[in-house]
This record gives structure tokens, sequence and C-alpha cells, in this order.
């Protein structure tokens, strides 16, 4: 189901209405939000495509048992895992571990399934054409279930905090199906930690005054966003240019990324508050996703701040266990690479295949330079210094001259300008101080900022043939202007604010703003409610936009 | 784990770390175990005054909800009091003016998902509908696919035509791999015949007869911006007949839409005149519809590609320009050689073309006004001297198929004679969906002049048959009603009337909106995964232009086939 519409409307309103009559009775309000959440999966609109038909509800139950099964019996052989008999602890840690492995290869392997299946068999084809082969693997269409890759992880957390002795099970199959299921954050995130909901969810609901309007001012906060800033810009503007990138000017095509640079955020931050804000009107807290990332200094902070759930979760989940940091530099490199790329291959869409490989890796190699640049010794002699990057400029240079010119199909003397860009920009970034006046922390952020507006390219572009054009005509920059009719200059307007708005400070609107909102009377705020829900019926293409992250 | 790192949770200690500490530069924090036991001991009703505000709101928006539904239409009969909506014309759709009614009758029910798709057995016909649209979809990555490539196409194969007749048999037909594809929409034909002088041009280019180039010109509104549909046609033709040169191109752009694939193309300076604006007193608004004009110094460069299939090389490049009192120079350079100059100074503003001839392969030429008098021009044309078809494209942005009676007649009489093309072809329409009643009435006279204003009377002349020709109907147009995108109403009107127009006036027709799938095509189109029309619910992306490229290529392609298979023994005349 769609935030959006006049479905969750007809949905929201009445489980709000029943929720709160039942909150104080614990086997009810479970029943009630585990009921509700199903209905949520699978009761959506129509939509174009299609949603996912409703007994694909059947994995998430799938999902659901398996890891309330696989908890159990991990914890029930904790004792004897740390017996003081070798033999004992042996076998339990061995039932245990199998038990683990279960559960992450039962939920992988149908994330696995259902949304890497075409991009492997995709690969292969590419491969077998570049070994001169005429064979094209079939292309199965295998339809995406909602929330997968959400949901997956969610339940993940369950059995790997449990393997690990930082959470106990959960007795109740009902409270724990409801943990999987929780409708505000189940088919987009925030990914919540069975650690940060599943003691919540078996307290009394923290229900106050002050807190429900908190959640009414993130919904309305979240809608906001969503729809002028995500769904308008995207219906008029942005996607027109990513699908026919060759009618519009370098500079047009320009003004369109730093759009969907915007569009991204608020169509996710705002499904974001919204998700956050129901879950206040029912008294439950689930975490921030986003912390004006934009605002980033370097890489590293801005996966800090973007999708903040997810990063974590792959931090904690992945990059940890494998060692984090403790080991060599080799070592250190190769976790980070490995989780940053498994963060951009999370965000993989059917039929994009290889521009998804280039956006993961983008990202894994600026988070490897971000931690060298961090840590390098600066006090090597001039000679070796002068040496040393000059090599390493020169196959950085030739590198993304080769990658340009073969992998993504540019002109030589366009690739060899892609190559010259990208040692400037090393240059730059290596030359500036981490720390400093405002200008290098606003210089910092300017580069930052660009270098995620321009691996959009390889997120949006529809395929890789699109991400290559784009690619070209920035390159081959055109020297032709914005023609005048294209936006309207309400959409220009949304654009300059909504970019201009990231960099306020936060108090604006959650400090000034929340306290206007406070002092606004209950009836009025119907009518506000009521008056947003007009102007999204009239922005709105026809239908809402599904959130981007559904796709995912 | 390493000591300069703070650990996750400990705000003070991340506040004092260097600046860029990002997320993986922080240490495992060693979290304590969360106890999941205990049952919670209050369950004590919650305080009816928590609720007020709240409830108090909500209340409200559900009554302002509900409002709309209190009495029928009482959205729209307030936004038409108001003056925002209008009341409907007699015999016009009326627009549909309610406003505020999230959920009107006819839209999906909520909860469609498992409302309407099961219970109410919707989903296999939704299911249907969308299968189609993925066909499509992948259909045009197919095409698109398929189109970019830069291995240059094969030349025909060049036969010396019988000069007499009647020795020789041309050879037998040779199926094309094509021929097997489904037609999605076949051609309407005012009879069996119709197109057969087309056809046997194309037959001729098919054998590959020295000198057998079949040009088609077409003209058409924005649909066909950007050369979209027309490359599309080109592509398909060219590379089943012959890659005779792309063909009619003007010297300067009217409109920013004005992009021509397989050929590079700047230009400077130029005045011009575009058809719609009426803005030339002698109607003398060339083949192209845009005539430009300079004292001197405009200019306009053209070159061949090379990272394209097409449009790798020219043989001659023809410029049309209009002789007139006081007239100046053109200069043509050609691959920075020697320069040739044309003087276009004459007794009274008369068309004609100058033809230079080059060694077929790839060129640069630069057009430019070169002073000593005025100079005006209405385009250039390339060509090859290989057999092959050649397919003009003639956007007219934003013009009602009535504009096209702006043309001075024998000006354009001049114009298409000169070009003589097998096959005349026009695509509009997409405007003329906001005509007036009072026009909509008598647009089957409009086509009519307009065509006889093209190839002059339909019964021909002299006993020389009109020139065949194909009109091509509008895309379907969206209109957006709550919820759903359905057919703009006027589509279905206007189509009809350019059926019986095209087919009284002996043309060849193609229903478009038929060949998209139909009522709600557009909204079909519009919400695939990669859409295939645009957001303004009227023109076609890239992809989509391709896609009904390619459907009206194989509707001629089969009655091509036709004709080939119903005179096998004859011998098309050179």
């Amino acid at each position: 189901m769609l935030f959006p519409t006049l479905d969750y409307l007809l949905f929201v309103l009445p489980v709000l209405v029943l929720f709160w009559a039942v909150a104080h009775r614990p086997g009810a309000r479970v029943l009630l939000l585990l009921a509700a959440s199903y209905f949520f999966y699978m009761a959506g609109p129509k939509t174009t495509p299609l949603p996912t038909p409703w007994y694909f509800v059947g994995l998430l139950v799938t999902s659901t048992v398996l890891d309330f099964v696989c908890g159990h019996q991990i914890y029930a052989r904790s004792a004897a895992a740390s017996s003081a008999d070798g033999a004992t602890a042996r076998a339990a840690r061995r039932v245990r571990n199998g038990y683990l492995a279960a559960s992450v290869v039962g939920n992988l392997g149908l994330l696995g399934y259902f949304k890497y299946t075409d991009f492997f068999l995709a690969t292969a084809t590419d491969i077998a054409g570049a070994l001169g082969l005429s064979w094209a693997a079939p292309s199965l269409h295998i339809a995406l279930p909602l929330g997968i890759s959400f949901y997956t992880f969610q339940s993940l957390s369950y059995t790997i905090d449990i393997w690990r002795g930082r959470l106990t099970p959960e007795r109740s199959f009902l409270r724990f199906a409801l943990f999987v299921t929780f409708f505000p954050q189940l088919v987009a995130g925030p990914i919540v930690r069975a650690s940060e909901l599943l003691p919540q969810l078996r307290r009394r609901p923290k229900l106050n005054a002050v807190r429900l309007e908190e959640g009414l001012f993130r919904i309305l906060k979240g809608l906001g966003k969503k729809v002028i800033l995500g769904d308008w810009l995207a219906g008029h503007f942005t996607d027109a240019v990513f699908t026919n990138p060759g009618a519009y000017t370098s500079a047009e095509i320009m003004v369109a990324l730093y759009a969907f640079t915007l569009q991204l955020y608020a169509d996710f931050s705002g499904y974001s508050d919204i998700a956050i804000g129901t879950a206040r009107l029912l008294g439950f807290d689930i975490p921030e996703n986003f912390d004006r990332p934009y605002q980033s200094r370097n890489l590293g902070e801005f996966w800090r701040r973007w999708h903040m759930t997810l990063s974590t979760w792959l931090r904690d989940y992945l990059f940890f266990p494998l060692g984090g940091s403790r080991g060599g530099p080799v070592r250190t490199y190769f976790n980070l690479w490995l989780t940053m790329f498994l963060v951009g291959m999370w965000h993989y869409k059917t039929g994009t295949s290889w521009n998804f490989v280039i956006y993961a890796n983008l990202h894994g190699l600026a988070m490897l330079f971000n931690r060298w640049n961090r840590t390098r010794d600066r006090s090597l002699p001039v000679v070796r210094k002068t040496m040393t990057w000059g090599a390493a400029m020169l196959a950085l240079g030739v590198s993304c001259t080769a990658l340009g010119h073969v992998a993504l199909g540019l002109p030589f003397y366009s690739a060899v300008g892609l190559g010259g860009f990208s040692v400037a920009m090393f240059l730059l970034v290596a030359v500036l101080p981490t720390t400093g006046s405002p200008l290098n922390t606003a210089l910092h952020i300017g580069l930052t900022f660009h270098f995620t507006v321009l691996s959009r390219i390889f997120f949006r572009a529809p395929d890789f043939a699109t991400a290559s054009e784009l690619c070209q005509r920035l390159l081959s920059w055109d020297g032709r202007l914005l023609r005048p009719d294209l936006l309207p200059w309400g959409l220009w307007a949304v654009l300059v604010f909504g970019l201009a708005y990231h960099w306020t400070p936060k108090t604006w609107v959650d400090g000034r703003l929340w306290r206007l909102f406070a002092r606004v009377p209950g009836p009025v705020l119907g009518v506000l409610f009521a008056a947003m829900a007009l102007a999204l019926m009239r922005i709105l293409d026809g239908s809402p936009k599904a959130f981007v992250y559904f796709q995912f | 784990m390493t000591d300069d790192v703070p650990a996750p949770d400990d705000p003070a200690a991340m506040a004092r770390a260097s600046a860029d500490v990002g997320l993986l530069d922080v240490a495992e924090a060693d979290a304590d175990r969360v106890e999941l036991d205990g049952d919670e001991e209050d369950t004590s009703p919650y305080a009816a005054g928590t609720f007020a505000k709240v409830g108090s709101g909500m209340a409200v928006l559900v009554a302002l909800v509900a409002a709309p539904y209190a009495a029928p239409d009482l959205d729209a009969k307030l936004a038409r009091s108001v003056g925002v909506c209008s009341e409907p014309e007699p015999g016009v759709a009326a627009d549909d003016c309610s406003f505020a009614r999230a959920w009107l009758p006819g839209e999906p029910v909520p909860f469609w998902n498992v409302i309407g798709r099961e219970l109410m057995g919707e989903g296999a016909v939704e299911e249907e509908a969308a299968a189609q649209v993925e066909e499509t979809q992948e259909l045009a990555a197919a095409l698109l696919d398929r189109d970019d490539t830069d291995v240059p196409l094969p030349d025909k194969v060049i036969v010396t035509p019988p000069t007499d007749g009647t020795t020789d048999a041309p050879p037998p037909y040779t199926p094309h791999e094509d021929d097997g594809l489904e037609v999605p929409r076949a051609l309407e034909l005012p009879s069996g015949d119709a197109l057969d002088p087309f056809f046997a041009a194309l037959a001729r280019s098919d054998i590959g007869y020295e000198g057998a180039i079949t040009r088609v010109s077409q003209w058409g509104d924005s649909v066909m911006s950007a050369d979209n549909v027309t490359s599309a046609l080109r592509t398909s033709m060219q590379r089943r007949f012959g890659d005779a040169g792309h063909g009619f191109h003007l010297l300067a752009p009217p409109n920013n839409s004005y992009r021509h694939r397989g050929i590079r193309f700047k230009t400077s300076e130029w005045q011009h005149c575009y058809i719609i604006n009426k803005c030339k007193p002698d109607a003398h608004f060339g083949f192209g519809g845009t005539t430009v004009w300079s004292g001197g110094g405009a200019q306009s460069v053209y070159r061949t590609v090379q990272d394209a299939a097409f449009g790798r090389s020219w043989s001659r490049a023809e410029l049309w320009y209009a002789e007139q009192p006081a007239g100046g120079k053109i200069r043509l350079d050609l691959d920075g050689g020697e320069p040739t100059f044309v003087q276009t100074r004459g007794e009274a503003l008369t068309d004609r073309w100058f033809t230079l001839a080059m060694e077929d392969g790839p060129h640069r030429l630069k057009v430019k006004a070169a002073g000593e008098g005025r100079v005006r021009m209405h385009g250039i044309v390339f060509e090859r001297d290989v057999p092959g078809v050649v397919w003009d494209g003639m956007e007219q942005l934003g013009a009602f198929t009535s504009r096209m009676m702006y043309f001075d007649e024998a000006h354009l009489r001049a114009q298409v004679e000169h070009r003589d093309p097998d096959l005349l072809v026009f695509m509009f329409g997409g405007n003329d969906l906001t005509l007036s009643a009072r026009n909509v009435a008598r647009y089957e006279d409009i086509w009519k002049d307009a065509l006889e204003r093209f190839r002059g009377p339909a019964d021909g002349v002299d006993g020389v048959p009109a020139r065949p020709c194909l009109l091509i109907a509008p895309v379907d147009h969206g209109k957006r009603k709550g919820q759903q995108i359905i057919s703009d109403p006027a589509v279905a009107e206007i189509v009809s009337r350019q059926r019986r127009a095209a087919l009284a006036a002996g043309c060849a027709f193609f229903d478009t909106p038929a060949a998209m799938g139909g009522e709600g095509a557009a909204g079909r189109w519009r919400k695939a995964d990669k859409p295939l029309m645009a957001g303004d619910l009227a023109h076609l992306t890239h992809a989509g232009q391709k896609v009904i490229g390619h459907y009206v290529y194989l509707a001629l392609m089969a009655e091509y086939v036709a004709y080939r298979a119903r005179s096998p023994g004859a011998s098309p005349s050179p």
C-alpha cells in the first residue's frame, strides 16, 4: 500500500482509532496490528505496473516462521555452547551455527533469487557476448516481492543477535510476526532491528498528546517532501530527461541531475518521515533514516547520514564480523570496499545490471579514498611524495580513461576528459585540509555533494546505454543553455527551495515550525490535512508514484 | 580495534573526533544484551484527553473528505460556479470538473489488490493488458538496441535493369526475415492497388537496380519532433532496402525541438519564417515549411556521422533555394576544398535547385550566405547514388492540418514535383484535437484541401494518377480523470474523420491508437516501467516513437509483400 493514497487514509484512520481503544490490552493490540500489517501488505491500490499479487505474503510468512524457529533453536543451545565439556560445547555450537546458516541462507536465498537472478542471467549473457559466444540467458522477469529487501534484513537481525548473545528470543510468535511485518516500515524501511522494536512491542505504547502531535507533524512533513519535492519534480521533469536525454542540452541534463538528487532525498526521507510519524501515532519509536546527508563533508560521513538504518546494518552485520578495521591495511580496505559495494548493489533494480555495479564501485572506492586520505602519512619526503603521487595520478587517469572508453563506450577524447577530471578532483580533495575554515568546509561539502549528484547518473538511468549517453553529454559539453520553457516557475521555485532548505539549520523546521504546528487547534489540523490531501490529488500524476525505494 | 576511532554510541567522543569520521571509521561498540522477558504491568486505559486533539482533527478530516459525496456533483458545481471549470458545449464531451472527490465511480476500488483483483475478478484482464505493454516495452528495447550500432550497413549489389522490359524477368521476390513478424495493425486501403506505384519503386530498390532510389516524404506535427518517428521508419526501411541517404534537412531550426538523427548539423545567424507563423507574404515556405534568409554571414554546417549504421556517406547534396531580384551568392565549402558559388539573382521569385556531386563517402559541407545581396533558401537534400530508400522528415511543430493551406499552391506543387517522392506521408492530428466543434464538423474537407495542395486532385490530372499517400493517425492522447488516465474522447472522433478523408482521397490509412492498444493506451504506455509516452500524455518517448515507426513499417511491408506476390512475373519498368 502506498502512503499518499486514499487507500492508506481509509486504512490508517480506523486502525488508529481501534488501536487507541485497545492499546492498553497487550494481546488485543498485537492481534490488531498484526492483522492490519498483513492487510497493509496485501491490499494495495491498483498501480501501473500492477502490484505483486497478494499471495506473495506467503514469502513474508515463510521468512517469519523460519527466523522464529531458528532463533529459538539457537538460543536453546546457548548454555551448552559454553559448556565446560568440550564435546558438548562443540556439538552445541555446530547446531547453533547450522540454524544460523539456515536463517541466513534462507533469507538471503529468497532475496537473492527474487532480486538478483535476472542480474546474474543478464551478466552471463554479457560475458558470453564479450567472449564471442552467441548465447543469451533467458530473462525470467521475476516479480520482486514488495519490501523483501527490507524485511529480510530486519528479521535476520533477530537470529544474528541471538546467535551473538545480544538478544534473547521472543516467546510469542504473534509478537515476533508483528515485529517482522510492522506496517509503518514494512515495505520501505527504516530497517528496525529486533533489539529496537521487540522490547517496545512488549511494553505499553507511549501515547500522550505531545507524541501524537509529533507523529502528525512528521507525517505532514513527509507528505510535503514526498509529493511536492519528489513526485512533482519526477513527473514534470526528471523522468522525461532520463528517458530521453538526447532531447536536452548538457546544462539541462545537469539541472536534471540536481533535481533528481533532491527528488531522491525528498522521496525516501519523506517516506521515512511518514513511517516514523505513523509509528509515533501508535506509540512506538523507530530509528531515523536521514540526517541532512547533503551537508556531509566526505563520503564516509554521507553514508553515516543517508539511509542510516541500511548502512549501519551492513556495518554491524557485515563489516565488523569481517574484522572491520582491526586487521592490516589490505584486509581493512577489502572489508571497506566489500561493505560499500554491497550497499551499492543492494540498490540494484532489474534491467539496470551494470549501472549498479558501477555505482557500487564508485562509492566503495570513494570510501577507500576517504579512509586513505584521513589516515595517510603526510610527512613523506618531497621526492618520494612526488614520484608516488605522479605514478598514482597517472594510473588513476589511465584507469578512468579506460573505464570510460571501454566500459562506457565513450569516444576517446571524452574518456580522456573523464580521466583528467577524475585526477583533478582526486588532487583537489587530497590537497584540501580535512578540517579548517568555513570556506574549506564548504568546499568539502560542495565536492561531496557533487560526487553524489554525478554518481546518481548510474543510480537513475534506466539502462547502461542511457547512463553512457548521459556521461557523454556531460563530457562533451554542448555550450547550449537552458531553454526558457524548460520548467514552469513553480518547479524552479520547488527545486531552489528544496535544495536550499537542505542547508538550513534543522531547528528551523524541527524547532520553530514544530512549535508553530503544536499551537494549531485539532480541528484546524484536520482542515490542514484535508487541504494537503486536496493539493496532493491535484499535483499527483493521476496516481502517486511508488516510492523510489519500493523498487529495491 | 584501533584506538583513534570513537565508539558510535559516544556522541561526545564522536564530536571530539576528526571532522571526517565516517560510517566505517568507528569501532564496534559492546552492546548490552537485550532481554525479552517480563510482561508489562500497567493495563489501565489511556486518559481520554490523550486523543482529544488528534481525534478532533481526524473527525474534521473525515468530514471534509466525505463532504463532496454529500450531494451529487457538489464539487463540480462549485468549480463551475467560481469559473475554474466551464460548462460543457453542446455536442462536446464535458470536462470532469470534480476536484475534491478522492474516488470517482469507474475508478479502481480501494484495496484493489485484494478486492478488485481477486474478489471482483479484474486481475486476469489487467494482467493481460500489462503483459501486452511489457511486450511492447521489450520490442522498444530490442529496436533501440538493434539500431544502436556503428557497424555500417552493406550496400546492395547493383543490378543493371532490363531496358526493353521483355527479356530478363526480374528475380523472384526473396522473403525477408521481417515477413514472418506479426503485424499489430494493418493498413486500411481504399483499393487493393492504391500504393502499387510506391511498391513498384520499392521493388526496384529491393532488387538493387542501378539508380533505383525510392523516396518517401513525410510531414507531421510535433509527434515527429526530434526526427524520432521518421528516423525509426528511415532506419527500418534503409536496413531492408538500402541506405540511399538522409534526405531533406532545413538550413535552420524553426524551434528547439528540430534535431535530425543520422546527421551532424550546426547553424548560425539565419533569419527564418516558419509556416504556422505565416510570416512570408509570398507563402513560399519551402518543402520543409521553414524558409531562411540572410544578407551575408549566416551559415549551416553539415557532417556525416561515423557512430551509426546510417548517414555515413553522401554522393550528392542538393540545395533548394529561391532565385529572386537582388539575390546574393551562396558559398558551398565541401571538405575544406575549393568553394563553389551559387548565384541567386533572378528576374522573379522562382524555386531553384543546385546539386553538388561528390564521391560517395564521409563529408563535411558548409553552406554560407556570401553576401552581394540577400540569399533565401528552403533546405538541402543529401542522397547517395546507390539503390535504397530515402525518407524525408518535415516536422511542423504545433501545426494544425489546416496550416498546410498556408503554402502557395504553385510553389508547393513545384517543390513536390521536383522532389518527386514515391509516397507522401502525413501524420497530423495531435493539435487538431483542440479544434472547435465547427471545425471538427468540416475536418474531412480540411484534409481534402490539404491533400490536394500537396498532390493535386485525388483522381489525378490528365490521366496521370495522383501520388500514393498514407495518413498516419495521431497517437492516443491521455486525459487524467481522478486516479485514472483515460483516452481523450476527441481522439476517436478525429481518427474516424481522418480515416474517411484518407480513403476518400485514395490514400492509405494507419490507425495509430488502435495499434497502441485502443482505449486507455496512453495511460498504459505512460505508466510502463520504461515509459513509452511522455508525461504530457500527448507525445511519445523516443522508445514509443520507435515502436510506432516499427508498426507502420510492418504494416507497409505486409502490403509490399502482397504486391510482390500478386505480380511475380511483372517486371517493374525502370
